[in-house]
């Protein structure tokens, strides 16, 4: 039919999106855009190395351009999966080692919490509850007294129903009820005209203890969460109009728990994305509430008339098991008792088989963790892998730590000059690794300023080398996959990159012949600093353009005669030997690499299997 | 310079003269002629008598180049950078005005309906004509590119057959192969 002669020849100039509102303009219509012919050409277009690799071929090449064409912005990849819905909070007070307060809330309480603060403690709490940024506010019934000069400390886990695991949010702590940073427990101003005003939120101090993610590193340390009780004052309480210093305190009624991520969270949006790249791997049955036992069971240990009587002293009867209860009840060392317990079984046989006994790591599971273990059910087979499991992860700031290596990783990373593919290919992680070793000598001497400078770059050796005039229009993607569980994620979707830099968008070009030329100095440019927020701490979005993508490239000239002098301007041709992926400040090392991979939503199922080339180089000419 | 001609026969039995150099333009006569097949009239079967006219109006314009004013424009100016290392700024200039005289050319000549344009698409693909080729095809596309169906189904005088469920269940793709340079 001729109709469809003259289609077949105009579909291959289309995009996507233009072949599928083909497809709906009518039946034949629908059928000749929908041969997965130019689908296939649309992919080859677009992921050529990803082409490459993809092997069996999809079954349909239309269903995976639109998977894949649909998550083409990195900014996208922090967007929250689950729901307030999916959440629940464990929160445990603690005063004077003594649980005061142990409690699963729900998400969907949390989202209304601040609805069900009694009017009054809403009121004393104005300023610090309108302060910006989210707050998760946990109303706290029945509500309990705290002696100011008490000791208090206060845990807060999640739980994801959706996929039944947890993860600390605070681990549990000792809190300065004066609100010494950097554990402190904020204590909002109580009737400004009459008080000793301690207005903690806008102090230089607090600034400096909220870090929220270190940009340097991108790891999120352990303080960047605070705790607040939302309290009353027991005076205030017993006469509303009483007038009060703060230092004249000594007792307070607790009516709530608000957790504050600092700036860092602004909405219910962003807190979904912060609790999303935590490590939710810790695999617990969280199912039915019941309340399975906490303090009541302590009780009825054998040995505790023992307990009671060594509490506080710092000497431990040797051979004796009160040495392991001691481990279990000793009030200040609930961090160090899982290693004194672990020591205790290496002494010998004998003290490895009694300090085994699950019933200890049991004691010290609802110990630290009573409200998880009321939710804990069926019990874990063993509380004492329960226990080290738990235990060990239990610092936000090792949450990030990554789970794969080098050798899992591969980058397929293809560079178009004018429309053409010049360069297509798969790098192995450890090729990238060692990079850097992989370019010739007098390119890495003409690019050594940018290399030197700090922070870390993925070296990507290119060869053959490829040829690129200068006036060219260059556009280059590069994407991750991951080995270990066949999964894309893109780095640096398609973009055109400038060769002279500009920003935001720019290729980074070093400074040749520093003393020769014009120096064109992208790094330290005030405009470069703005351009590389890497992660911005104030949304938790990861934007497009903090990846920067270089070209390592010899000018033609300086290939032909090497002591050439020449001006940047006059460099018409360059030959690539290499493409540096760099991160600007945010990743400093191999590790710091690997931890910013890690959060990034590797959803992008494709089935990659080991080395095979894709029969047609782009797999296009095949039909 | 005198040329031979060519006769060429539409698929409704309409007879069309056109020179040799013109005729060239079209790599399927191009080969006939080298052939030495001359002799009497060349039929085509695949042309109508109102689509020949049009084909050859556009030989005549190219003679022996097979380019259209984008290729001329692109491929032009940089052959002359590379083989002359003193540009000639004179002749660039010419060779601007060249561009300019041709694309007003085909902007006349490519004003016709979307029958015509399906027919001269078939036919510049049958012929080997690729100056032909390129701007026809380019021109549908053109009428496609960054339309809703509706808009399309307008441009090409279609009605759309679909069930009103089945317009329901379309597929929406996402694409911003050509968004996507924008930075947000």
């Amino acid at each position: 039919m001729a109709h469809e002669e003259a289609l077949r020849l105009v579909f291959p100039l289309l995009n996507g999106r233009d072949l599928a509102s083909c497809m709906q303009v009518c039946k034949h219509w629908r059928d000749v855009a929908g041969d997965d012919y130019f689908w296939k050409c649309l992919c080859a277009k677009r992921w050529p190395s990803i082409m490459r690799r993809h092997i069996p071929p999809p079954e349909s090449y239309r269903e995976f351009f639109q998977m894949f064409a649909k998550r083409s912005h990195l900014n996208r990849n922090l967007c929250p999966r689950f729901s307030f819905d999916d959440l629940e909070f464990f929160v445990d007070v603690w005063v004077d080692e003594r649980v005061v307060f142990s409690e699963v809330f729900p998400g969907s309480l949390i989202r209304d919490g601040i609805e069900n603060l009694p009017p009054n403690v809403r009121r004393l709490h104005e300023y610090y509850l309108d302060r910006p940024g989210y707050k998760m506010i946990l109303p706290v019934k029945p509500n309990f007294s705290i002696r100011t000069e008490s000791a208090i400390s206060v845990s807060v886990i999640a739980g994801r129903r959706d996929i039944n695991k947890l993860v600390p949010i605070f681990t549990r702590r000792k809190v300065d009820i004066l609100g010494d940073a950097p554990n402190f427990l904020h204590l909002a101003p109580i009737h400004l005209d009459t008080l000793d005003i301690y207005v903690q939120p806008d102090d230089p101090i607090f600034l400096n203890y909220a870090p929220t993610i270190n940009p340097n590193t991108l790891k999120i340390y352990a303080p960047h969460v605070f705790v607040s009780l939302l309290f009353m004052p027991k005076q205030l309480l017993d006469n509303p109009d009483a007038s009060l210093r703060y230092s004249n305190i000594d007792e307070i009624r607790v009516f709530g728990v608000a957790l504050d991520f600092g700036r860092a969270v602004k909405n219910e949006d962003d807190l979904l994305s912060l609790l999303r790249i935590l490590d939710w791997d810790l695999e617990v049955d969280v199912l039915t509430v019941v309340a399975l036992f906490y303090c009541d069971e302590l009780k009825g240990l054998p040995f505790r008339p023992v307990v009671q009587g060594i509490i506080g002293s710092t000497e431990l009867p040797p051979s004796n098991f009160s040495v392991l209860a001691c481990g279990v009840f000793h009030p200040f060392r609930a961090c160090d008792c899982n290693t004194d317990l672990a020591s205790c079984m290496q002494v010998c046989k004998h003290w490895r088989d009694v300090a085994g006994d699950d019933y200890f790591w049991k004691c010290l599971c609802a110990k630290r963790w009573p409200s998880i273990m009321r939710r804990h059910i069926p019990p874990p087979e063993s509380y004492r892998e329960f226990f080290q499991m738990f235990a060990k992860r239990s610092h936000l700031n090792q949450n990030l730590c990554p789970r794969f290596s080098f050798d899992d990783l591969e980058f397929f990373v293809d560079v178009w000059v004018d429309e053409i593919v010049i360069f297509s290919e798969v790098f192995p992680g450890s090729l990238i690794r060692d990079g850097i070793e992989n370019l010739p000598p007098n390119v890495r001497r003409l690019h050594e300023y940018y290399l030197d400078r700090p922070g870390y770059k993925m070296i990507l050796p290119v060869k053959p080398k490829s040829s690129i005039r200068k006036e060219s229009a260059i556009s280059v993607s590069v994407i991750a996959g991951r080995r270990d569980i066949n999964k894309l994620v893109l780095i640096f979707a398609r973009r055109k990159v400038d060769i002279l830099g500009d920003a935001p968008n720019f290729l980074h070009l070093a400074p040749i012949h520093l003393d020769t030329l014009d120096i064109y100095v992208q790094p330290d440019d005030p405009i470069f600093l703005n351009y590389a927020p890497t992660i911005n701490p104030n949304t938790l979005k990861i934007y497009a353009p903090h990846v920067f993508v270089s070209l390592l490239f010899m000018p033609k000239q300086l290939l032909d005669n090497p002591d050439a002098s020449l001006r940047y301007s006059n460099i018409d041709e360059i030959h690539v030997f290499g493409v540096a992926l760099d991160f600007g400040r945010a990743v400093k090392n191999e590790d710091d690499l690997l931890s910013l991979l890690r959060i990034l939503d590797w959803d992008l199922e494709v089935l990659m299997l080991p080395s095979f080339l894709f029969p047609s180089r782009f797999g296009v000419s095949a039909n | 310079m005198s040329s031979t001609k060519i006769f060429l026969k539409s698929s409704d039995d309409k007879t069309f003269e056109i020179d040799e150099t013109a005729a060239r333009a079209s790599e399927t006569l191009k080969n006939i002629i080298d052939g030495g097949c001359l002799d009497g009239v060349i039929p085509l079967p695949n042309v109508s008598s109102n689509i020949l006219p049009k084909v050859i109006e556009y030989c005549k314009k190219h003679g022996g180049d097979n380019g259209s004013s984008k290729k001329i424009a692109n491929g032009g100016v940089d052959k002359d950078k590379e083989i002359l290392p003193d540009y000639d700024e004179e002749e660039d200039k010419r060779e601007k005005v060249r561009v300019d005289e041709l694309k007003k050319w085909e902007e006349e000549y490519m004003d016709f309906d979307q029958q015509v344009l399906y027919d001269l698409m078939l036919a510049a693909n049958y012929l080997h004509i690729k100056g032909l080729l390129d701007l026809t095809v380019e021109k549908a596309a053109s009428m496609i590119r960054g339309r809703t169906p509706d808009q399309i189904r307008e441009n090409f005088n279609i009605n759309s057959d679909f069930t009103p469920e089945e317009e329901e269940e379309m597929i929406l793709i996402e694409d911003e192969w050509d968004d996507e340079w924008a930075f947000d």
